[in-house]
């Protein structure tokens, strides 16, 4: 080694980013619905448990309180939830065509500061019975995993007591395969080290990160168990096999993207095909 | 500029063939055309030494093809006027006169220290160091400065200033961009440091093996002699630099707890990638610093020179770590070596033509002017000329002529009254002098080259400034420490007997003897 690159490489492997444990608190929690009042009472009653974690009041938001999405935003604001429980498609047939979340949702989830939790929707057929009952299996799903240190407080403190914490990072294979083709084509990188190297790099990053979450969760004497899931493939059918796989009760996935006007494109994707799995959208 | 320099990034220079071949073919033809009419040699091979030299000092061209063609012409014009002898038999073997010419003690030092520091590079122990001293600084400004000091000095006492410079240069680039800090004031605290750490041993830097081995001074005596001095320069450049800089420690709690976090996610054991060969290089590498150490007392080697202890340690190494030998030998810098057959061979010719003598006659006059003044003078020369051009083959050049003062001891009296000094005095002065300008020192040229990637672009007279600030204080403070070292009998006087047997050796064979302790 002789170049001031080789060893920044070795110093920038070294610099580890490791999860701080910071639980958010989730003092009130408003629950957006377009229902009748009555309807909307009883949908509220019936998420109450499954958001134990939250620990002061509800609030409810029936149907009739907002018909655009300038009312619906209004609303939000004067409440000031920490959470926002709501699903697709409110004032809307769309939610039979899955095919996007519905005009409210979508400027909710960027504009709203709370996370923003998107259950199936209550006239939804094929909703599995075990669903919104309990937190025991709960899952982060994110692009990049590590340093998204506000996704994994999240999902721990939803996480039931004695739950499971999936933690997910799923490099894509269609990603890695267009730059490896283009390492074949220089002469200058041995493409088989590449492929190695780099394959081994990207997936060792997250497997750190996740190590420090699962030890700064156990200091904390959070109850709950950290299963790590690194590998690569096909993004979508990695996180739906593994939400199928571990009976997945939430998804908790990251909506803002520092880049873009739009949601996040791994958040936006899991949002519109897991229609009946619960989703917190951080 | 100082050694190593081609190791520097972003030097990459062509020359030009055409105009280099019409420069040989005239430099010969004007030597050849000089010595056919009569013109003193010493005055010809002068002249073919300052163009070289000369030409050295504008980097125009690759300085071992530089000195190669050099020693080339005057190895041939010496030869034609009988000045030398192409060669001899010696124990039934014919040995060119140039092979004897060349110090391979220097060569042996500089190809085994390549190899071993590479070897034990990969195994990530400075790597590793690097990290544990980062940790310990908690991210806060000024300790991360007094951190990255103290590894630079440490470094470069035992690698090559620009190795030295390479890991800590990048592991400040990559600690101050997660401390959310300048890397500029630490970086060029860095270059500064190389100097001063490249003064700490006997094998620190090339001046030192040339002038030390020349001097006849071991590794024990030159670490005590340089070391309290490196100690005291550390601590005021320190202050010095702070002071330049406006470096301040932090304050507030808060401040001082996120920096610290920071650092502390660094992981050492990232950089280890074999836990086996990290353990057995740290304890080679302790082998061979004990084993420069206490070289003059280990029975066999003591009467080997310095470089066995450098090939030896290469060996080992080799031997632990056998996966890639074509990949390290080909880090071994040739260029240097070659510069060095080259330089030595030029020299030796100009030794034999009495070029050197010629000029030792120039500097007799300054150098001789009192026990005060003299070694001044060299100090502050040789520093001033180190900062504006490579202070090899400067040392090279001086150490000759007082090889020829030495072994004249007996009759110069103010040699023998405080030729010491004057050893020293070039240590210093060809150590300290490459901070003066960016292009004084190779370490400096690779932290300019840094911050230039990192998008600070720091002029030459921008660097002056802060260089010349520098330098001035720690020549003011070698000045000060010489005299005083001697007072106190830390530098001793030379043993007149023994030091002109060793000036002898030197000045008749163009090689050095190999060190013992003392004088």
């Amino acid at each position: 080694m002789s170049t001031v690159d080789q060893f920044a490489s070795v110093f920038n492997a070294a610099s580890q980013t490791a999860f701080q444990h910071q639980p958010p608190a989730l003092e009130n929690a408003l629950v957006v619905t377009d229902l009748e009042p009555d309807a909307a009472e009883k949908y509220a009653g019936s998420v109450r448990t499954f958001f134990g974690a939250v620990t002061g009041k509800w609030e409810t938001v029936h149907g009739g309180e907002f018909a655009t999405v300038k009312e619906l935003l209004n609303l939000v604001e004067s409440r000031k939830p920490g959470l926002i429980v709501t699903y697709r498609h409110l004032h809307s047939e769309a939610w039979r065509w899955p095919y996007s979340l519905g005009e409210h949702l979508d400027v909710l989830i960027q504009e709203s500061t709370p996370p923003v939790a998107i259950l199936p929707h209550p006239d939804r057929e094929g909703v599995p019975e075990r669903a919104l009952k309990n937190t025991d299996s709960v899952m982060v799903i994110n692009s990049h995993l590590v340093g998204e240190d506000a996704l994994v407080n999240h999902a721990a403190v939803l996480t039931a007591i004695g739950g499971t914490l999936h933690l997910t990072h799923v490099e894509d294979d269609a990603v890695f395969e267009r730059y490896l083709d283009v390492i074949s084509k220089i002469p200058e990188i041995d493409t088989d080290v590449a492929r190695e190297t780099i394959q081994e790099q990207l997936l060792r990053e997250p497997s750190a990160y996740i190590d420090s979450c699962e030890t700064a969760l156990r200091e904390a004497g959070v109850d709950l168990r950290v299963v790590k899931h690194v590998t690569h493939g096909h993004r979508l059918e990695k996180y739906r096999n593994a939400i199928k796989d571990h009976q997945v009760d939430l998804v908790v996935l990251q909506g803002h993207d520092e880049d873009q006007l739009a949601m996040n494109a791994t958040a936006y994707s899991v949002a519109v095909e897991l229609r009946t799995t619960p989703l917190l959208i951080v | 500029m100082s050694e190593a320099a081609e190791s520097a990034p972003a030097k990459k220079k062509l020359h030009n063939p055409l105009h280099v071949t019409i420069m040989v073919v005239l430099v010969t033809g004007l030597c050849a055309f000089l010595l056919h009419n009569g013109t003193e040699q010493k005055f010809v091979f002068g002249i073919l030494l300052a163009v070289t030299l000369g030409m050295l000092a504008l980097e125009k061209i690759n300085k071992a093809i530089l000195v190669l063609l050099g020693a080339g012409i005057a190895l041939l014009l010496a030869t034609w006027q009988g000045i030398i002898k192409g060669g001899e038999m010696h124990d039934g073997h014919y040995m060119p006169t140039y092979i004897q010419m060349v110090d391979w003690g220097t060569i042996g030092i500089i190809i085994g220290s390549t190899i071993f520091v590479e070897l034990i590079s990969r195994s990530g122990l400075f790597a590793w160091i690097s990290v544990k001293i980062l940790k310990v600084s908690k991210g806060d400004p000024f300790k991360l400065l007094i951190c990255f000091s103290g590894l630079t000095v440490v470094f470069s006492a035992f690698l090559n200033n620009v190795t030295a410079m390479i890991i800590v240069g990048s592991l400040t680039i990559v600690a101050c961009k997660k401390l959310k800090l300048s890397a500029m004031p630490f970086l060029l605290a860095e270059g500064i440091y190389t100097n001063i750490g490249g003064l700490l041993t006997l094998i620190s830097s090339i001046p030192n093996i040339i002038v030390g081995t020349a001097a006849n001074i071991g590794y024990t005596q030159f670490l005590l002699v340089a070391g309290p001095y490196c100690i005291l320069a550390f601590v005021v450049t320190l202050y010095l630099v702070r002071w330049l800089f406006k470096i301040k420690p932090l304050t507030d709690e808060a401040s001082k707890a996120e920096a610290k976090s920071m650092v502390d996610a660094f992981d050492e054991w990232e950089t280890v990638k074999d836990r086996k060969f990290f353990y057995l290089s740290a304890m080679v590498l302790g082998a061979i610093i004990l084993g420069f150490a206490l070289h003059s007392s280990i029975p066999v080697l003591k009467d080997m020179g310095l470089e066995v202890i450098a090939i030896l340690g290469a060996t080992v190494m080799l031997v632990i770590y056998p996966t890639d030998v074509e990949g390290v030998l080909n880090e071994v810098e040739w260029t240097l070596v070659l510069f060095f057959v080259g330089l030595f061979a030029l020299l030796g010719v100009m030794g034999k033509a009495d070029v050197l003598s010629m000029i030792g006659e120039w500097l007799k006059s300054p150098l001789s002017s009192g026990s005060y003044s003299g070694p001044m003078a060299m100090m502050w020369s040789s520093a001033f000329f180190s900062g504006l051009t490579d202070n090899i083959p400067l040392a090279a050049v001086l150490a000759k002529v007082l090889s020829g003062f030495q072994s004249q001891i007996g009759d110069l009296a103010w040699f023998a009254e405080y030729g010491h000094l004057l050893w020293w005095g070039l240590i210093f002065g060809a150590g300290l002098g490459g901070n003066f300008t960016p292009i004084g020192s190779a370490s400096t040229v690779v932290a300019i080259g840094i911050l230039k990637k990192e998008g600070h672009n720091i002029t030459f007279m921008q660097y002056v400034k802060i260089g010349a600030i520098v330098v001035l204080v720690q020549l003011t403070l070698a000045t000060a420490y010489l005299f005083g070292a001697e007072k106190i009998g830390l530098i001793q006087k030379l043993d007149p007997k023994a030091a002109a047997a060793s000036g002898q050796v030197t000045d008749d064979n163009g090689t050095h003897g190999h060190g013992s302790d003392g004088h």
